[in-house]
């Protein structure tokens, strides 16, 4: 026994003493506009700023110079592509294109047996830009007193959700939280990954900066009854006062014109040198209101680093030429798009008898195979990517172990060879025949036959979409099928979703993992194959379900119907939601595979045309440490906007020399 | 002439009120509200919005109310200064207008002067020496001005300036200059950025002063005084500065306060294109997303400038000419 305990008190010996070694040894560099500060007495010393473990990023290439001026262009007055470039406010962060987690606020996570409740281990005396620290209130403000908070209209992310209950969030210390479930929560790591600093207007957020943010909270403050003015104030990226955890923190906007970002001085991480990130001193991004203007500004090497708001692969011989003269670099990333532009048949077409041919495989097959895929690839691909049925991302996690390679070859080439006379056979056998003789065919009750595919009236002629529709509509009726493209303006396409009106839409599908993403794939909401569907499964565990029921399904607000419990649309999604709260890795996995075999067995539900093209990014020759296609895991996977892309890539490692 | 005025300011103010009411009926007619855009945007990131914190949305942006209450909330805002909060910027309107508004007159003054100091030089040239070789060709060249879009030609310009000159593209100002405070170097700066749009939003407003201009010229110059004065002795210069042309620039004064909206919708497209600060783009950013008050604000504030530009050239032809009553 003693000497047992005495071997203990050796070994936690020794531990403290290994552990405290970096502390001891650790001696950190600063940029010299804040070493300035802090000699002027403005700023802690660079030891007092970064936290006691902080988060060492790898640069690409080599250690990096401070200073300069990162200038970004967008089109997106929201700043989405700059929130997208930082992981500041994520308690993890991606890896490897995806294929791996890594931390990022937090150090450590631990769930336990059945994964319902999950400790939080959070990097110790990281601190917003403020200079104040960063603690679990953070976190128990941002939960508790906004999105539990019935008033605030920050909501309650889905992940938090689970078996209809909200989790519960516990305090364990200042850096220690729980995350308590009624069921388990099996992908919350990967959840928490997602939309680093948000990718659309109110960020998941996982925190908020509590002492500046209560002093416009009701509870807080008795100057406000409601949240208007805190609602203003949290949007860090309009509102510079507002503290934040990412490498740059604004410092001027202008609506719709100019967002000027610093250094964060409080930013937690370093390279393994000890020097503190980032390296580029200052962001400045510019508002543009046109694409077109955007490109040509690019060309004009008037960018740094741009993949979003950006390019087609028509434009790579303009950049190309002006390569030299500007001095900047074309680069291609790889999209891991599932299928390119794909084209998405109603399956809850007010037309009744539209409606049963959408849902018969054999029509969606048979339109499959006569899209000529070598055309499209050829002429809108400029002969980049791979021909496909349509499936979710090859890029995805699922399809990297032994069976799921076998289940994506299966769901890739369920129809996607090119034969008409085969697709006319199909057509044949269910009935869809030319009745009246006048060279179309028609729909088996002898009505007329028309497809149309509801496209945005916004796209510009010579997009690719609009390329991709109007080969498809050739090739359709080549074997005999009429069809029109239907423009339509934005705001009334919306609308056609959401009340279940449009009879073929397009849609792309990048996601690699249903239960991170499940759009396209699992209806549910309104945008996708089976909209009133999808609309019913989305309400599923809401008090509005059991509402309106004696109505219509288009009559209800908002228009729903209850998919029969053997359809393909109440099982995807029993085996999503089944998967979400499967705590056994195992079982987990069948479950995914029993999804994809539904789509692969009774679809296709989305007709695909090309996968993975590349997307073309631009770097100007000052920039340095950006990664190209080479260097990244999986050759980029730009596209799904969950994974957030230039984030992964770790901007604050980026510098200049000129 | 005091009585005029008054009566002409009341018109005004009947005007903008229907103006008001009906724009904003038609900003609001598009099926959905910008509660829908911001819901499915929530939806793509994975959150589904309980319906307790739509009904929290509808709240905060008044969205629950009948339209015509909508519209009289906003309306009655006007005369305290406040024009409701724009949906997309999360920002209270009056905070994002200021500075275009200003970018929008700049540009819109200074187009008309531009057009104003080459159509009539031009015109008059035309027309006393009709079908010479120099009016032919001004002729060719205000006909393609006329049938050019102006977005065509702002693209062109562009590419350009941007291939031979190394002409900056877009905005009103370098990136040096942006933020400086006024200076000489500073204006020179504006001009270099200025020309591109004032060209571009003015060539078809010119071409078609030179066409009126030579025209009507050309019909006062058949008229008997002209004969007369000539016949007096009078110098060619005074019978056609003195005489002639200050009888033919009626038609092109009454233009001139219609020509304020061609001008303000012809820079909508050309600032799209061009991206400068002027109302232009986000007037069309917040149609686009039914930013219903942001919009509404805008509507409001260009149409008083073309009511105030259709009085002030009014009352310019009645100084212009004495014979007009009022």
């Amino acid at each position: 026994m003693r000497k047992s305990s005495l071997v203990m008190i050796l070994v936690i010996i020794t531990v403290i003493i290994i552990g405290a070694i970096p502390l001891f040894a650790a001696s950190y560099n600063e940029a010299p506009i804040l070493r300035a500060k802090v000699e002027r007495g403005e700023l802690p010393s660079v030891e007092e700023r970064l936290p006691e473990n902080p988060l060492v990023l790898k640069p690409l290439n080599a250690i990096g110079k401070y200073g300069g001026t990162w200038h970004r262009l967008t089109t997106w007055e929201k700043w989405y592509g700059l929130r997208m470039s930082m992981y500041g406010h994520s308690y993890v962060r991606w890896i490897d294109d995806g294929l791996d987690i890594a931390p990022n606020l937090l150090t450590d996570w631990q769930p336990n047996q059945d994964k319902t409740v999950w400790t939080l281990y959070f990097r110790k005396g990281i601190r917003w830009s403020d200079g104040a620290p960063f603690t679990a209130d953070d976190v128990l403000y941002w939960y508790e007193d906004l999105a539990l908070n019935e008033e605030c209209s920050i909501p309650i992310p889905n992940w938090a959700i689970v078996g209809d209950k909200p989790m519960e969030v516990e305090k364990v210390d200042d850096y220690t939280v729980k995350f308590k479930f009624s069921k388990p929560q099996v992908v919350l790591m990967e959840l928490l990954a997602t939309w680093p600093d948000g990718g659309g207007d109110w960020i998941p957020y996982t925190s908020a900066p509590k002492h500046y943010l209560s002093q416009f909270h009701p509870k807080y403050s008795d100057k406000y009854t409601d949240f208007i003015v805190h609602e203003e104030k949290q949007e860090w990226w309009y509102n510079p006062k507002c503290p934040v955890l990412t490498a740059w923190m604004p410092v001027r906007h202008e609506p719709g014109e100019l967002l000027e970002l610093e250094r964060n001085p409080y930013y937690y991480a370093v390279d393994p040198q000890g020097n503190q990130l980032p390296y580029i001193d200052r962001i400045r991004v510019e508002c543009l209101q046109d694409g077109e203007v955007l490109k040509m500004k690019v060309v004009q090497g008037n960018s740094d680093f741009q993949i979003r708001p950006g390019f087609g692969l028509r434009d790579i011989s303009i950049l190309k030429r002006n390569e030299e003269k500007y001095g900047f670099e074309t680069l291609l990333y790889d999209s891991g798009s599932g299928g390119g532009d794909c084209f998405m048949l109603n399956h809850n077409n007010p037309d009744s008898v539209k409606e049963s041919l959408y849902r018969n495989p054999s029509f969606s097959r048979a339109l499959s195979h006569a899209i000529d895929r070598e055309k499209i690839k050829m002429m809108v691909y400029y002969g980049q990517g791979e021909a496909t049925t349509g499936t979710m991302s090859p890029k995805g996690a699922w399809f990297h172990t032994e069976k799921g390679k076998i289940v994506y070859q299966q769901w890739k080439n369920l129809a996607v060879e090119y034969n008409p006379e085969k697709a006319k056979k199909m057509l044949d056998e269910i009935g869809v025949v030319d009745l009246d003789g006048d060279g179309w065919r028609d729909k088996p009750n002898g009505e007329s036959l028309e497809l149309r595919i509801d496209i945005n009236s916004a796209l510009r002629p010579g997009s690719g979409r609009l390329d991709t529709c109007e080969i498809t509509k050739v090739c359709w009726e080549n074997i005999g099928i009429k069809t029109e493209i239907n423009p339509t303006e934005n705001a009334n396409l919306n609308n056609m979703l959401k009340e279940g009106t449009f009879d073929i839409q397009v849609y792309t599908v990048n996601d690699g993992d249903p239960l991170l993403y499940p759009a396209g794939v699992i209806p549910i909401g309104h945008e996708h194959f089976a909209p009133l569907y999808g609309t019913w499964n989305r309400l599923k565990g809401t008090g509005l379900l059991s509402t309106e029921l004696d109505k219509k399904p288009r009559d209800r607000t908002p228009p729903r119907e209850k998919p029969a419990p053997d359809s393909p649309y109440t099982r995807l999604y029993d085996l999503y939601k089944k998967a979400l709260i499967t705590a056994d890795d195992e079982k987990r996995a069948e479950l995914v595979y029993d999804i994809f075999q539904i789509h692969i067995d009774q679809g296709p539900f989305f007709i695909g045309t090309v996968n993975n093209t590349p997307r073309v990014g631009v770097v100007s020759n000052r920039m340095k440490n950006v990664p190209r296609r080479e260097d990244l895991a999986l050759g980029g996977f730009v596209d799904p906007w969950i994974m957030s892309y230039s984030a992964i890539l770790n901007p604050p490692t980026f510098y200049i020399e000129e | 002439m005091l009585e005029y005025l008054v009566r002409r300011i009341c018109y005004m103010v009947i005007t903008l009120i229907l103006v008001s009411i009906i724009g904003f009926l038609l900003i609001a007619l598009p099926p959905g509200t910008y509660l829908d855009v911001k819901i499915a945007e929530l939806r793509s990131m994975g959150t589904n919005t309980a319906s307790v914190q739509i009904e929290q949305l509808e709240k905060k942006y008044h969205l629950d109310q009948a339209i015509y209450v909508q519209y009289w909330n906003w309306i009655t805002g006007f005369v305290r200064g406040d024009f409701g909060r724009s949906f997309l910027y999360n920002r209270p309107v009056s905070e994002l207008i200021g500075d275009r508004l200003l970018n929008t007159v700049l540009i819109s003054v200074s187009t008309i002067i531009f057009t104003w100091i080459v159509a009539l030089p031009i015109g008059i040239y035309s027309a006393t020496h009709k079908y010479s070789l120099t009016d032919n060709i001004f002729t060719v060249i205000g006909f393609l001005g006329l049938s050019i879009p102006n977005f065509l030609l702002a693209l062109v310009f562009m590419i350009i300036g941007a291939t031979y000159f190394n002409q900056p593209i877009g905005g009103l100002f370098s990136m040096a200059f942006r933020d400086a405070p006024w200076s000489f170097a500073r204006f020179i700066d504006l001009l270099k950025h200025l020309w591109i749009p004032i060209i571009v939003v003015g060539t078809s407003g010119t071409a078609s002063l030179i066409r009126m201009m030579r025209s009507n010229l050309l019909d006062i110059l058949n008229e008997q005084y002209v004969q007369t004065a000539r016949a007096k002795g009078l110098k060619e210069w005074i019978v056609i500065y003195k005489h002639a042309v200050r009888n033919a620039v009626h038609p092109l004064i009454m233009t001139l306060g219609m020509s304020l909206p061609a001008i303000i919708s012809g820079s909508t497209v050309v600032s799209l294109v061009l991206s400068l600060p002027t109302t232009g783009p986000l007037y069309f950013k917040a149609l686009q997303n039914q930013d219903m008050y942001l919009a509404g604000t805008f509507l409001i504030f260009l149409s008083v400038m073309l009511i105030v530009g259709n009085l002030l050239a009014d009352l310019l032809l009645v100084w212009v000419d004495p014979r007009i009553k009022y």
